[in-house]
């Protein structure tokens, strides 16, 4: 039973950040009509940001990943800016700017590779407590890394259905026409989108450093998840990513628990073979 | 009002407008007639800067529009109810009227006019937390024209607002376009291949016939017109 | 008026088959000018050209699938990896000749290919489409690390026997020109077989289905039909270039011949030369492996100056390199409007939406 209660917890903390990096490609794939498949170089960065603050210059933890966060959101709308929208609407799907976001991966890792080097660096625990409840064991890193998650889900959810600039982002999403005729700048909207969903990854990527560790090719897997998390969840849908995140975390945890860890990804990538079979526009998305 | 001298527009290199000539006056209502394909839409994007590539002069109040970027022109006073509605149909009718106010910020005017096209659209109260997307065609036409309304416009142009529409909803939708337009003195150009009812709500009219303005004149004269007649009227 | 250079080049004429054979004529006899003109390196350069070939027929394979039938999927180096393995495990196991691999290799990646076909028959949305083929790719790879005991895991296998003699020819010598030529019919049979492929019925009904699958659907073409056939082939080439990588270079893991990496310069090659034609990936293909080659000296940068092609070319030639005459075109005008502007009062242009 602790096994199981175990098992659950930690599942639903990595899907707390499975959740935060569908949310970010699902919305861009709403607003932008584009999938971004330099989504895990971002989160790669992110990671590489904090480590550049707190570690090589000495900041403090939480100024540390406030400013990488920060440098991630710039950078990404930096990309959009300059390299997306001029190519934004071309090709069936957006099949150009799909290219591009490739380029701009290949770009990020060797940008990082060549300021960083190859080898896996690391960042220390942000509390070493370890908590026993119950026959339950938490570690402190792991508790703060979940509140987090769960806030910045909490405040993505908010400001989408809440704020002007939420509306704003939902009008462009689904109609970009009217959207201009409502007075809204869609191409600021787009910029600013990709711009959180980058530092969305950021986020993660800083908040999982200390335990996973950074080098220049951890956004690969990272990469693939969030698009699972997406399909699952139902592109474009920002409900749909945070169940489908936390059904993949939980998922994942059992079946390591069962099979072991060579074994995880295969599953959580057979998983949407399954789904795009018998419901190929994911949970709660629309049929097409 | 608007003044357009020598407007092409083209997709591409394919040119849909040619050297366009128009002038809707203060207080007016103005249709531009014209068959499928004639280059309708194209024009109302046109003047809005949206989708097409332009060369000529557009002037609103004396000001040059060429210069001027798409999402500006709602805070100009200027606003398209497009062919076709384009509502956002997963945001409720309510969410879709306020982001008609998107560009203001006088939250107390807004409500004013948020209960005023309220008024207009009766219909619209009963449907405020509806989806819009899943309203049948006469409530989305008023949710449109409810958007548009609720930017306060000087100056307002709706594609088509009869396409689609069973009879006694069209007239729903003139009735109010009247009504716009003699309370609140709004400027208004329809477009509309439904030239009977569009000559008796309009002041003058335009045919715009393969991207070139063929006829204009009071719509007085152009009900009266033997080509009209024969070409629009159905007579 | 003087045409432009340029626009002769890309007109589209008989010069065509005239160009492509006078490339296939100087591929098959630069072997033995390199030879004559008493170059030191040129087993390095047939090593540059072998590859440059290699990747030209891979990309044409794969340009059968998203270029001509629009269908995106990300999964060719599986067929190229399942291929390769297959020969490899073979010959490394069973002892099999290599040559036989080049029967059992594509056979097993045409069988690949039909299970990666038959979940993307369900889908429409190019989007889905990707995220499918990727997965599948992924599950492959990490099938192929996890399954130690057939597979060797992370290690794969290395040091496969080479091509063994054939008509006095000799695999495993220092000179390359045996593997130039084999090579060289590979990818010349493959140029062959794609060129009749896109000028036939089939070709045809791909470039409908790319346009629209209603529109094709009430053509009468049967889409299910052609896209099995057309993964299958696609999957029969691909799995030559394999058999052939896994007897000529002797190195195969996991990671490098199911991992992302090569389908993304698969995807480069094909979108800097041009999708939807012959000459494009060919021209990709050689472009980027020329250029790489180059580079080598400055290896740290290759990935960043690569990305920089791809990023640029994308932009300013969105049809790719070859098949931006329209875009020529349109940049000479503007030029000419330009140097008219001067004299007569400008219109004013602007563009939006
Ligand atoms: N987005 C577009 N791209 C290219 N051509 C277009 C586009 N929209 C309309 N057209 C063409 O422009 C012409 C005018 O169309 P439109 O303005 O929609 O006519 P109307 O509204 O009078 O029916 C038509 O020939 C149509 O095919
Ligand atoms: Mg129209």
């Amino acid at each position: 039973m602790t096994v199981f209660v175990q098992n659950l917890i930690n599942g639903i903390i990595s899907g707390s950040y499975y959740a935060v990096l569908g949310v970010g490609l699902t919305v861009t794939w709403g607003v932008l009509k584009m999938i971004n498949i330099a989504h895990g170089d971002f989160y790669m960065i992110g990671a590489f940001m904090f480590y550049t603050f707190s570690i090589l210059m000495g900041f403090p933890v939480v100024p540390s990943i406030i400013i990488g966060i920060a440098a991630v959101f710039i950078l990404g709308m930096v990309m959009e800016k300059f390299v997306l929208a001029p190519s934004l609407g071309r090709g069936k799907f957006g099949d150009t700017p799909f290219i591009l976001t490739l380029a701009i991966g290949i770009l990020l890792q060797n940008i990082a590779q060549l300021t960083w080097g190859e080898k896996n660096v690391g960042v220390p625990y942000f509390n070493d407590a370890i908590f026993q409840f119950m026959g339950l064991t938490m570690a402190g890193q792991r508790l703060i890394v979940a509140a987090v998650a769960m806030v910045t889900l909490i405040v993505v959810m908010m400001v989408i259905k809440k704020t002007r600039f939420g509306w704003a982002i939902s009008a462009t999403a689904q109609d970009t026409f009217s959207a201009t005729l409502m007075g809204i700048n869609t191409k600021q909207i787009y910029m600013v989108t990709f711009g959180i969903a980058a530092g969305l990854c950021a986020i993660a990527g800083c908040l999982l450093a200390p335990i996973y560790g950074i080098n220049p090719w951890m956004g690969g897997s990272i990469q693939l998840k969030s698009f699972v998390v997406c399909i699952v969840g139902g592109l474009g849908s920002v409900e749909g990513s945070i169940v489908a995140g936390l059904a993949l975390g939980i998922i994942e945890s059992y079946v390591t628990q069962f099979l072991g860890s060579g074994w995880q990804n295969v599953i959580a990538y057979a998983l949407v073979i399954v789904m795009f079979w018998f419901r190929p526009a994911g949970i709660f998305g629309k049929m097409e | 009002m608007l003044k357009i001298s020598n407007l092409n527009a083209y997709y591409g290199d394919v040119q849909v407008l040619y050297d366009v000539n128009l002038e809707v006056n203060d207080k007016e209502i103005v249709t531009i007639l014209g068959s499928n394909g004639a280059g309708k839409t194209t024009l109302m994007k046109t003047i809005c800067g949206i989708e097409t590539k332009r060369s000529g002069v557009i002037e609103f109040q004396g000001e040059n529009l060429m210069k001027v970027p798409a999402h500006k022109l709602v805070t100009k006073g200027i606003t398209l109810a497009p062919e076709g509605r384009h509502l956002f149909p997963e945001l409720t009718v309510k969410e879709n009227l306020l982001l008609g106010a998107y560009a203001f910020k006088d939250k107390r005017k807004i409500n004013d006019t948020y209960d005023w096209v309220l008024t207009l659209f009766p219909r619209l109260k009963e449907r405020l937390i509806q989806y819009a997307g899943t309203m049948s065609g006469g409530e989305q036409q008023m949710c449109a024209i409810g958007r548009v309304l609720m930017s306060n416009p000087k100056f307002l142009m709706m594609d088509e607002p009869s396409l689609g529409l069973a009879p006694n909803i069209v007239d729903t939708v003139f009735d109010v376009i009247t009504k716009i337009n003699k309370e609140k003195g709004i400027t208004i150009v329809v477009v509309e291949q439904n030239a009977n009812i569009a000559l008796q709500t309009a002041d003058r009219g335009y045919v715009l016939e393969n991207g070139v303005i063929g006829m204009s004149g009071s719509a007085q004269s152009m009900l009266e017109s033997a080509d009209i007649q024969k070409l629009y009227l159905g007579l | 008026m003087n045409k432009n250079n340029i626009l002769i080049f890309y007109e589209k004429s008989k010069s065509n088959a005239v160009i492509s054979l006078i490339f296939f004529a100087v591929l098959l006899i630069i072997p033995a000018i390199l030879r004559i003109s008493s170059y030191r390196n040129e087993s390095y350069v047939e090593g540059v050209l072998i590859l440059c070939m290699m990747w030209a027929a891979m990309t044409l394979s794969w340009n059968l699938l998203m270029g001509y039938m629009g269908i995106w999927s990300l999964a060719q180096q599986v067929f190229f990896g399942i291929a390769a393995y297959t020969s490899a495990m073979m010959n490394y196991y069973l002892h099999m000749s290599p040559w036989l691999g080049f029967i059992v290799g594509p056979l097993c990646a045409t069988l690949v290919g039909l299970l990666v076909a038959i979940p993307v028959l369900r889908l429409k949305a190019a989007p889905y489409i990707i995220i499918a083929t990727m997965c599948l790719a992924e599950i492959v790879r990490l099938i192929f690390i996890n399954l130690v005991d057939w597979t060797r895991g992370e290690l794969g296998f290395w040091q496969m026997d080479a091509f063994n003699n054939i008509l006095g020819i000799n695999f495993n010598g220092a000179d390359k020109i045996p593997y130039y030529y084999l090579i060289f019919i590979i990818f010349a049979a493959i140029t062959l077989v794609c060129a009749l492929l896109a000028k036939s019925s089939t070709g045809l009904a791909m470039k409908s289905i790319r346009d629209s699958q209603e529109a094709a659907e009430s053509l009468g073409v049967d889409i299910v039909r052609t896209k099995i056939k057309v993964f299958l082939i696609s999957a029969f080439m691909a799995g030559f270039c394999g058999v052939f990588f896994a007897h000529y270079i002797k190195i195969l893991t996991p990671t490098d011949v199911f991992g992302p990496s090569m389908m993304t310069e698969l995807i480069a090659m094909n979108v800097l030369g041009g999708i939807a034609t012959i000459r494009g990936p060919i021209f990709g293909a050689f472009f980027l492996t020329l250029t790489m080659e180059t580079l080598q000296g400055i290896d740290s940068y290759k990935l960043l100056i690569y990305a920089l092609i791809l990023i640029i070319t994308t932009l300013v030639l969105p049809n790719g390199m070859l098949n931006s005459s329209a875009q020529f075109i349109s940049w000479i005008n503007k030029i000419k409007n330009l140097r008219l502007n001067k004299k007569v009062p400008l219109t004013e242009f602007s563009e939006s939406g």
